[in-house]
């Protein structure tokens, strides 16, 4: 196949920003389920208006700012840095309105809730972990548990071994000050990740509480770093993990 | 229902460019390209709603377009729909032909410049100009044309290779 000429050209006709996002608006406000005939197991209105617009003001955020390759350097922000609020705000909700399933989302939503740790472990190495941001992470996490949680179908029933033996394969996420020792690194390979498919949800409850032990865990650390480091006054710490148990 | 939301959003995301350009190309008028191509996804998921099955959102949206542009021609254009069903052709010829034929036909049109094969295409008739954009510009094989526009492959196959001697003719008319 070609006239690659004709194609090329062709591609130049596209609808502007402002005009796509005027007929999103023309759309999906017409999808508002009135009187009409619905199927069984229909929710509130209000929710899907609030998914729409999230998803459209989502991808209409990310189109106007992928231009500036700010969204792609955003990407790798930490919590303090300039463009961490574009990851959160934007890159991170473009990846739950784009996943294509409910479980997608779900695993989207258990994935951010690890990035939130691995974020405290990193913002931990770098001595940079203080209580107001690791008090941002844990509520992040505890919002992205709840989120994933909400997502996934309540299991029949429970296998203790099944999920004990699933939360053996997940890996300790390392708190390493830079005086930490070697041992306690763990190699990238080992990286806690979901699975495509298939956890249910007590694993990944399970997973999220072993995350929330060691986010609770990198905090701490860091804490006592600080105090070591600065012969400061002891911190309380208090964490509350929401996760649904 | 949670499903059908999320396909919609994911069909716009998806094919909003496309359609559009679809009906820019089939219609000229950039403007009433977008009420129709906007037209076109408020009946889809309209019809969604109302429990209409939809196997393919893809060429479902394309048909749905499709019918949409030809209420368009009979509101506006009474002689180009004349045009647009003139497509008994006689396929006896076109049948014979080498497969390898519109390949021939296909790299005489490359070499010209992509703002002027478009511009031949507009003078196309819209029968002709509504399966080319299908088949070079959005990229669909003669058999998924056919599903849109309700003929077999073969008769697809034809109408591709006499829309490709029309753009060549055009073209070369342009260049002389």
């Amino acid at each position: 196949m070609n006239l690659n000429n004709l194609k090329h050209e062709a591609e130049k006709i596209r609808l502007t920003t402002a005009e796509k996002s005027a007929m999103r608006a023309r759309i999906f406000p017409t999808l508002q389920p009135g009187p009409r005939p619905q199927s069984v197991g229909v929710g509130s209105p209000y929710v899907f208006m609030s998914y729409n617009l999230r998803m459209s003001l989502a991808g209409l955020l990310l189109f106007v700012l992928a231009g500036t390759g700010t969204v792609s350097a955003a990407q790798g922000a930490l919590p303090g840095d300039l463009l961490y609020p574009v990851k959160v705000s934007i890159n991170e909700k473009v990846e739950v309105a784009l996943a294509p399933t409910t479980a997608a989302k779900a695993e989207v939503q258990v994935r951010l809730a690890e990035r939130r740790v691995d974020e405290a472990r990193e913002l931990s190495v770098r001595g940079r972990l203080d209580e107001k941001t690791a008090k941002i992470l844990t509520d992040d996490f505890d919002e992205h548990s709840a989120q994933a949680l909400a997502l996934v179908e309540p299991d029949e029933q429970d296998e203790p071994e099944v999920k004990n033996a699933q939360v053996q394969t997940m890996m300790t996420i390392s708190i390493a000050p830079p005086e930490a020792d070697s041992s306690s690194t763990t190699p990238e390979r080992e990286k806690p990740s979901v699975k495509k498919s298939g956890k249910n949800r007590s694993e990944i409850r399970e997973s999220l509480r072993e995350k929330g032990e060691l986010l609770k865990e990198i905090k701490i650390r860091s804490q006592r770093q600080e105090i070591k480091d600065g012969g400061g006054e002891g911190i309380e710490i208090k964490i509350e993990l929401q996760i649904d148990r | 229902m949670r499903d059908l939301q999320k396909d919609f959003n994911l069909a716009f995301e998806a094919y909003n460019d496309e359609l559009f350009r679809h009906a820019s190309m089939r219609l000229k008028d950039r403007d009433r390209a977008l009420e129709l191509t906007q037209e076109c996804f408020m009946k889809v998921f309209e019809y969604a709603q109302k429990g209409g099955e939809i196997r393919e959102m893809r060429p479902f949206l394309y048909r749905t377009l499709r019918h949409l542009i030809i209420d368009e021609y009979r509101r506006k254009k009474p002689v180009s729909l004349e045009q647009m069903v003139e497509g008994q052709e006689d396929m006896s010829v076109e049948v014979l032909l080498p497969p390898d034929e519109s390949n021939t036909l296909e790299a005489a049109i490359e070499r010209f410049d992509g703002k002027l094969a478009m511009v031949a295409l507009h003078e196309l008739p819209d029968l002709y100009r509504e399966v080319l954009s299908l088949r070079y510009v959005e990229g669909l094989s003669p058999g998924e044309i056919g599903g849109i526009v309700g003929e077999s492959e073969n008769a697809v196959s034809v109408r591709i290779h006499r829309g490709l001697k029309k753009l060549k003719e055009v073209l070369q008319n342009h260049e002389s």
